[in-house]
């Protein structure tokens, strides 16, 4: 007898389900179901990865959700057609907007009765509606609810659900369920309520229902299931188990094929962009191009005309003339609102797409491949990435897409957070009922580095901390904390995916409310969405952005110039000699240690060559083997070579080593005679981790292609290991050609605007690589005077001033001041303009905003050093006057200024002055702490990082600093980064695993070292193989690293 | 004057204490660490120097100190903490009648008056650590005009520190702050200001002081000026409810013993009535004639405590309770001494609460239970006691429940879930049996050494649960089965222990 599945619940039923849906349809193909319906509570989260799977194994998934119904008890419905998939995502949506935050969502039963066509209804589990009726009213209110469903849904629409699990209450359930479909003729239904893939997995769900309702295992008691039986079950064991009403098994064939819709059939649009009467979408597009085209290409070239013609032409038989206009209408938005805006990623391989702004790069002029971005047999829509500048101005171009296409037009995408190291190790500690001093302890020792050494498993992290894992105990915990990982925890959004639809989007995916007000979400994420051909605009927030336009704005105020990106002279010689010599610390894209190490190599020139720097530190080429060749090559130490005579066009620019995707696609039409699309394909199965059986067909049909036309067996595993290590890792050459473009921008204000730059930089932190107290340090090596935060002259923000002799000079902004609310300082800063403050008491009195902790850490930093006009305050002066202004002396003496004795404290030393600067900003404006220590270092033959720069390669060396970055790429081997900074500079340290191993606690958790080693300096490269590290005394700061885990 | 006797690393040396005398030395000289924490991750609570110096630190797990080798490690004991604060404070006491126990591992003498008994406070002093280390403590002696600087010096230096009259600040001056008992927001204020000693922190300006740290400041300016003046708390010997009877003759009769049993309960209920104390627990020990048997020794002791619900001075519901117990029990031997001990507390002041249910005095319901148990016993086969309110566990696993006491307080009864509608009459314990089956149902059963026929069967219910507990994991499936008996049908519950691999019926259906 057939059985399929028709109530199976995954992960994405948050905290209930323990399965992947991957893993569900995985345990399907094992039991020879022919299809199963995903039924996860409130939503149709896994349905996507769900359908995708099944389509892989020759599953028919089928499509449905259980609904929470205020009257009580989940409804399981099931999709039979479109209308019923539209209905049902209506229904969510409607209750999941109207839900009030942290409260379950749950539709009315009359707006079930609105959205039912389409639907058929089951009765149900424990949750389920009848269940409800039974226990609450006994078979008359059971009556009365079968009644109430036949005439929701009609009789032939609903079934009476058998689920049994070796449980006599349910059992008892099950006969009156039996006895009441057969009074009222409907058919019953087996079911196994699925949870999980496998018995084992029993224990995942146990956990999760604890951390849903917040209790331990051990206090959890019958919240916790009472057995194992919710698996996957095939025919036989079903048809066992039903012995007794072998029609209940029957009816899930007949079911199933009544379900006639699938993901496949989604029925998803692009809205349509309103035009002009008379106009067409393709007429107005065509015409807004030309007008483009004319004004980029002066003039425009007969290839530009072929190209465009060809790619309008393509636009119009896809139908994507709305999108395009779409985009384009938001760029305008973009411009008549004052936003920097730029399209990155394969959007830059359109001539369209350039000719309507959206673009900075000319496609044609570089010889981008349009394919890449666009091809009629891959049946994908395109995608259009917009950088906008992070924060306001980028919510500003949300809000526009929401008001433009209504609340239910347009969403962003989800992003589904999944349980990881961190994470898992804490919630699996709770549950098991560790004290919060230890898990916090576990959950700081996870290894978090990207790159994973294939030794440094749990187990090891976990008797690294000290856990005994022959303890029982231990040993449930690590096992738990193991099959955990990548199960989904929660929904959140993506950080810029918006889909839009023609119509209502929420009759295409379910929308909720996302925890940012205003915004509104899918329940897909961008894969999913992207898998099922639901089209996205990316409106991504890009933090140099704001640092290019607030640079701007500050180089219009202070030094009298306007800049417009658009028009920056090109190839300055002092701007390329600059980023050869690697001094690129706040430079967009080349301010990596990799990126440093790799510039004085490649030694740009142009701005090309920028293009190919910013491709060449990419996962892709490094894991390739590609980027030391090319950069032999850039250097004439290696010659160009090939790896077919027929590749010379594709690989010439990039001297025969394949930097960029679209390279890679050339690759595989040159050599397997691909078509344009067929290559995107390969690119996209080859880095798609969910495909692995689409990458084996069509590597195979690669190599076909390769034999057929002549090549060896080694080129052409050559190729493809070219293409396979790229796959997703690589840049676009369109795509780093745009960053390019920013990287020029951020080069040419920091070397000509270094105030200006600086300021937007620090004001728009966090981002980039470094921490302001690098930004600061090499700033002020470059000659810019900078001030620390003083409250009779900063602002919120980091500002310009001139100084004494009428040079620019930057002050520290409030905003760094360590616990300062913005409002706070704004009041400061506002009482401040009605008049200067006179003392320490002044300022607590007109800004009681401020509050005594605020005060006092003003007074550390040295910030409140000039309130006294009448002479200048050391920091403890303004500490001891910060202790009596902030105790009232009662309503007795309000109003009188008592003056008070002078300060009986002491200044702070140097010492303590740092330690003040870096707990109150994260930074100092003074000498660099090693500065202090110098002497002491020159006699113990310590070098400084210039002297460093200056040895000869294999030389011994010791160098000492404040470890500024710790990094171990996924790349590298193991092999960890540290930058050291010093006064004089930075210099790079390079830690070989072993040696890691044998110096963790000094490698991960000191912050002053002294390093001795061999100097590796190669091509002006300079880099210091540690053979010892030692922690240094230099201060007690808290000096800040930015380590990448 | 005032002395401060401090044992330092006090965690490490009560442990040390149980040690034999030329194992504690060994031991001292080693690293050790006393270790404490939940069991699946002690930590480090204390360390000698020598631990210390191999570096091993407060905080560290087990694991973390074994990889440095080496170090003796001891699980931290209250009991022995106790123990070795008794030590100390009865070794003080041999010095000065007037000891205070300030904290564990710190005592504070007054030697006032003792000079000619000692000599000069050095020479006290030495005395008293000769005297401390032969009971096995080494300890920090500092002796001062009063106890707070004595026990400041006393945790500043090591060795023994003698602070003459005036002395005080000048002495004091290089100890760090953060000893002084001051909140971390107190100490944060100092550490910003640069103050790091007493020394700093005494020079400060009083007035001043009190305008920014109010009196909570200067009374630490004062502890660290060593100027404060308290009087010493000393420890009073608390006296013993303790009453025994030692017989002439061995008795046999209860009727003897009671009459001896309700005197020595009257001198104690007179005593706790003297002091304004009542009692809410007692032990009662009888000392048995030690009779050799052919099993071996038989007799000696026999011992019972009480704890009951409220504070008493009723001797008569004391005897009473007593009594009843004594009338329950039988003993293998005659009784050579009785001796009764009553726990003192408060006695009970709170009036009864007006809007409460009438309940039964919880003196009445005590005796009541007490005369109940004499007749059901206290604990059943299975170690679950047979006397109080049975209370459901929330579990899957099937007859779990638990005998609490009954309590006076009224508590609402809330009904379990799901009341079964057949009554099953449980087998305490299971009865082991054995199963055949045909197909995937039971056919036999195995009932009173007899296989009986399964008429019919429901079932497998399956439950399972604690797995993650490796020694509490538990597994059975469950059937109801009716079985062909002598009497016709009898309906049973048989269950597979799937942990034990062993069948079993559970019970019968009424």
């Amino acid at each position: 007898m057939q059985y399929v599945e028709l109530h199976a619940r995954s992960a994405f039923t948050f905290l209930e389900g323990a399965s992947l849906p991957e893993s569900l349809v995985a345990r399907c193909a094992e039991r020879n179901l022919p299809a199963m319906a995903l039924l996860d509570r409130d939503g149709v989260y896994g349905a996507p990865r769900f359908h995708m799977a099944a389509k892989q194994c020759g599953i028919k998934a089928q499509v449905g959700a259980e609904v929470s119904i205020a009257e009580g008890g989940s409804y399981p419905l099931l999709v039979a057609s479109r209308t019923g998939y539209q209905n049902l995502c209506r229904l969510i949506t409607t209750a999941k907007l109207r839900a009030k935050k942290k409260t379950v969502a749950t539709a009315g039963l009359a707006e079930l009765q609105g959205h039912a066509e389409g639907l058929i209804c089951l009765t149900g589990d424990e949750n389920g509606p009848l269940a409800h009726a039974l226990a609450k009213d006994g078979m008359t209110r059971g009556r009365h609810l079968l009644r109430q469903l036949i005439s929701i849904f009609g009789s032939q629409n609903v079934y009476v659900e058998l689920q049994r699990h070796g449980d006599r209450f349910q059992e008892s359930r099950n006969q009156a369920a039996i006895g009441l479909a057969r009074e009222r003729g409907l058919p019953l239904l087996a079911t196994n309520g699925v949870c999980y893939a496998t018995p084992a997995e029993r224990q995942i769900a146990d956990v999760f229902t604890c951390i849903k309702n917040k209790r331990r295992l051990d206090t959890a008691g019958r919240l916790l299931s009472q057995n194992s039986q919710r698996h996957v079950r095939g025919a036989e064991e079903m048809s066992h188990l039903f012995a007794d009403v072998p029609e209940a098994v029957a009816n899930t064939g007949e079911l199933s094929s009544r379900l006639e819709f699938t993901l496949e059939k989604l029925g998803y649009e692009f809205p349509r962009y309103p035009v002009p009467e008379g106009e067409t979408m393709d007429s107005f597009l065509r015409k807004r191009t030309w007008e483009g085209a004319r004004c980029r290409y002066r003039p425009v070239s007969g290839r530009v005309r072929a190209q465009l013609e060809k790619e309008l032409a393509l636009i119009e038989k896809l139908k994507l003339a709305g999108y395009f206009l779409i985009v384009w209408d938001l760029i305008c938005f973009c411009e008549q609102n004052g936003i920097l805006v730029q399209g990155r990623g394969s959007a830059a391989n359109s001539a369209v797409c350039y000719s309507l702004g959206i673009t900075a790069i000319d496609p044609i002029g570089m010889d981008l491949l349009f394919e890449r971005f666009l091809s009629e047999e891959r049946g994908e829509w395109p995608d259009i990435d917009l950088d906008l500048p992070s924060g306001d101005h980028r919510e500003q171009v949300i809000q526009y897409v929401y008001e433009r296409y209504g609340k239910r037009g347009a969403a962003m995408t989800a992003n589904v957070c999944t349980y990881r190291g961190r994470s898992a190790a804490r919630e699996m500690g709770k549950v098991l009922g560790f004290d919060e001093d230890t898990l916090s302890r576990l959950s700081a020792i996870v290894g978090t580095w990207e790159w994973r050494d294939p030794n440094d498993t749990m187990e090891k992290q976990f008797t690294n901390t000290g856990l005994d894992l022959s303890h029982p105990q231990i040993a449930v915990y690590l096992n738990l904390c193991q099959r955990v990982q990548d199960l989904p925890r929660h929904l959140s959004q993506h950080s810029g995916g918006m889909v839009i639809c023609q119509g209502q989007l929420d009759s295409v995916v379910p929308l909720e409310p996302a925890t940012m007000p205003g915004r509104v979400v899918v329940q897909w994420d961008k894969d999913d969405c992207a898998d099922l051909g639901l089209i996205k605009v990316d409106l991504l927030g890009l933090g140099m952005m704001a640092v290019l336009k607030d640079s701007i704005g500050l180089i219009r105020d202070h030094y009298g110039e306007e800049v417009d990106l658009a028009h920056l002279p090109q190839d300055c010689p002092d701007i390329y000699d600059t980023i050869r010599k690697a001094d690129t610390i706040g430079m967009f894209q080349i301010e990596s240690c990799a990126q440093m190490a790799s510039l004085p190599r490649n030694n740009p020139t142009r701005f090309y060559d920028l293009v190919t720097q910013v491709a060449l530190i990419r996962p892709g080429p490094i894991t390739g083997e590609m980027t030391s060749p090319y950069l032999k090559r850039r250097q004439g130490k290696e010659p160009v070579t090939y790896p077919h005579e027929s590749l010379i066009p594709a690989l010439k620019r990039t001297l025969g080593v394949p930097l960029f995707q679209e390279q890679l696609l050339k690759l595989a039409m040159i050599c397997a005679n691909f078509t344009g699309g067929e290559a995107e394909e390969l690119r996209r199965a080859l880095g798609s981790k969910r495909s692995q059986q689409r990458m084996r067909e069509i590597e195979i049909k690669l190599r076909a292609g390769m034999k057929a036309n002549g090549f060896q067996e080694k080129t052409q595993d050559q190729i493809v290991r070219f293409i396979s290590s790229f796959a997703l890792y690589g840049f676009p050459e369109s795509h780093a050609a745009s960053f390019a473009l920013i990287a020029y921008a951020s080069a040419f204000l920091k070397v000509r605007y270094l105030a200006a730059f600086t300021a937007a930089l620090l004001n728009n932190w966090p981002m980039g690589f470094y921490h302001p107290a690098t930004i600061v340090k090499d700033a002020q090596r470059h000659g810019l005077r900078v001030r620390p935060v003083d409250v009779t002259r900063s602002q919120w923000n980091c500002s310009l001033e001139d100084d004494d002799q009428g040079r620019l000079t930057l002050r520290m902004g409030l905003r760094y001041v360590r616990s300062l609310q913005q409002a706070s300082a704004e009041a400061l800063v506002c009482q401040r303009r009605c008049a200067p403050f006179v003392s320490v008491e002044d300022l607590g009195r007109r800004a009681p905003q401020l509050s005594r902790d605020n005060l006092a850490m003003l007074a550390r930093i040295g910030a409140l050093n000039n309130l006294s006009p009448d002479a200048k305050l050391h920091r403890r002066d303004a500490l001891w006057q910060v202790e009596k202004a902030v105790r009232k002396g009662g309503p007795l003496l309000d109003g009188i200024m008592e003056l008070d004795s002078a300060s009986p404290l002491r200044r702070m030393d140097v010492e303590e002055r740092l330690v003040a600067d870096y707990h109150g900003t994260g930074l100092t404006t003074g000498y660099h702490p090693m500065a202090y220590r110098r002497n002491i270092l020159r006699e113990m033959g310590v070098k400084s990082a210039v002297e460093l720069r200056n040895l000869p390669h294999g030389k011994e060396a010791t160098v000492a600093g404040c470890v500024i970055t710790r990094q171990r790429p996924g790349t590298a081997k193991g092999i960890i980064f540290m930058t050291l900074e010093d006064e004089t500079g930075t210099s790079r340290v390079i830690i070989s695993p072993d040696f890691y191993d044998k110096n963790r606690m000094a490698v991960l958790n000191e912050r002053f070292v002294l390093v001795s080693g061999l100097v590796q300096n190669q091509d002006n490269v300079v880099h210091l193989r540690a053979r010892s590290i030692q922690p240094l005394a230099i201060s007690a700061a808290t000096t800040p690293s930015h380590d990448f885990h | 004057m005032f002395a401060c006797l401090l044992v330092p690393d006090f965690p490490v040396q009560a442990a040390l204490l149980l040690e034999a005398k030329d194992e504690a030395e060994l031991l001292r000289r080693s690293p050790i660490a006393v270790l404490d924490g939940p069991s699946n991750l002690p930590r480090v609570i204390a360390l000698n120097d020598a631990a210390r110096n191999v570096g091993i630190e407060v905080g560290m797990t087990k694991l973390q100190v074994e990889t440095c080798g080496g170090v003796y490690l001891r699980k931290r004991s209250v009991d022995h903490e106790d123990a070795a604060q008794a030590a100390l404070l009865e070794c003080a006491s041999a010095f000065s009648p007037r000891v205070e126990s300030t904290c564990p591992g710190t005592a504070i003498l007054d030697l006032t008056g003792t000079e000619k008994l000692f000599g000069s406070p050095e020479i006290t002093a030495c005395k008293i650590t000769v005297s401390a280390r032969q009971i096995g403590l080494h300890l920090r002696i500092a002796i001062a005009a009063n106890p707070d600087t004595a026990m400041y010096a006393a945790r500043g230096f090591a060795g023994i520190a003698i602070i003459p009259v005036g002395d005080e600040a000048k002495i004091l001056a290089p100890l760090p702050v953060d000893i002084l008992p001051a909140t971390p927001e107190l100490l944060e204020v100092l550490e910003s200001w640069g103050i790091h000693t007493f020394k700093s922190f005494a020079a400060l300006p009083s007035i001043a002081l009190t305008e920014r740290l109010g009196q909570q400041g200067l009374a630490l300016q004062k502890l660290a000026q060593g100027r404060t003046s308290r009087p010493l708390k000393p420890i009073e010997p608390t006296p013993d409810f303790i009453g025994n009877h030692e017989f002439e003759d061995p008795i046999e009769t209860l009727e003897f013993l009671t009459f001896d049993l309700n005197r020595v309960l009257k001198e104690i209920c007179d005593q706790l009535v003297a002091q304004s104390l009542a009692t809410n627990e007692l032990r009662l020990t009888l000392d048995l004639e030690v009779r050799q048997t052919r099993d071996g020794k038989d007799g000696e002791q026999y011992k019972h405590h009480w704890k009951l619900p409220v504070p008493t001075q009723d001797r008569n519901m004391l005897f009473t309770l007593l009594r009843l117990d004594l009338e329950r029990n039988t003993f293998s031997a005659p009784i050579k001494k009785l001796t009764i001990e009553a726990v003192p507390v408060k006695p009970r002041m709170a009036q009864g609460n007006l809007f409460a249910p009438p309940s039964p005095e919880a003196e009445k319901l005590e005796i009541t239970l007490a005369r109940i148990r004499g007749v059901v016993g206290s604990l059943d086969a299975e170690g679950i006691s047979c006397v109080g309110s049975p209370q459901i566990l929330d579990t899957h696993k099937s007859r779990t429940f638990a005998v609490q006491s009954f309590s006076s307080s009224v508590e609402t009864y809330s009904p379990p879930a799901v009341i079964p509608t057949l009554a099953l009459r449980i087998f305490r314990p299971a009865l082991e049996t054995s199963v055949e089956f045909t197909g995937k149902a039971p056919h036999f059963v195995r009932l009173w050494k007899k296989h009986r026929r399964v008429l019919a069967a429901s079932g497998p219910w399956c439950s399972s649960g604690n797995w993650w507990n490796e020694t509490a994991a538990w597994a059975r499936e469950e059937w109801d089965v009716a079985l062909k008996t002598f009497e016709g049908v009898g309906y049973y519950r048989i269950y597979l222990d799937r942990v034990r691999r062993q069948w079993f019926v559970e019970g019968v259906f009424d």
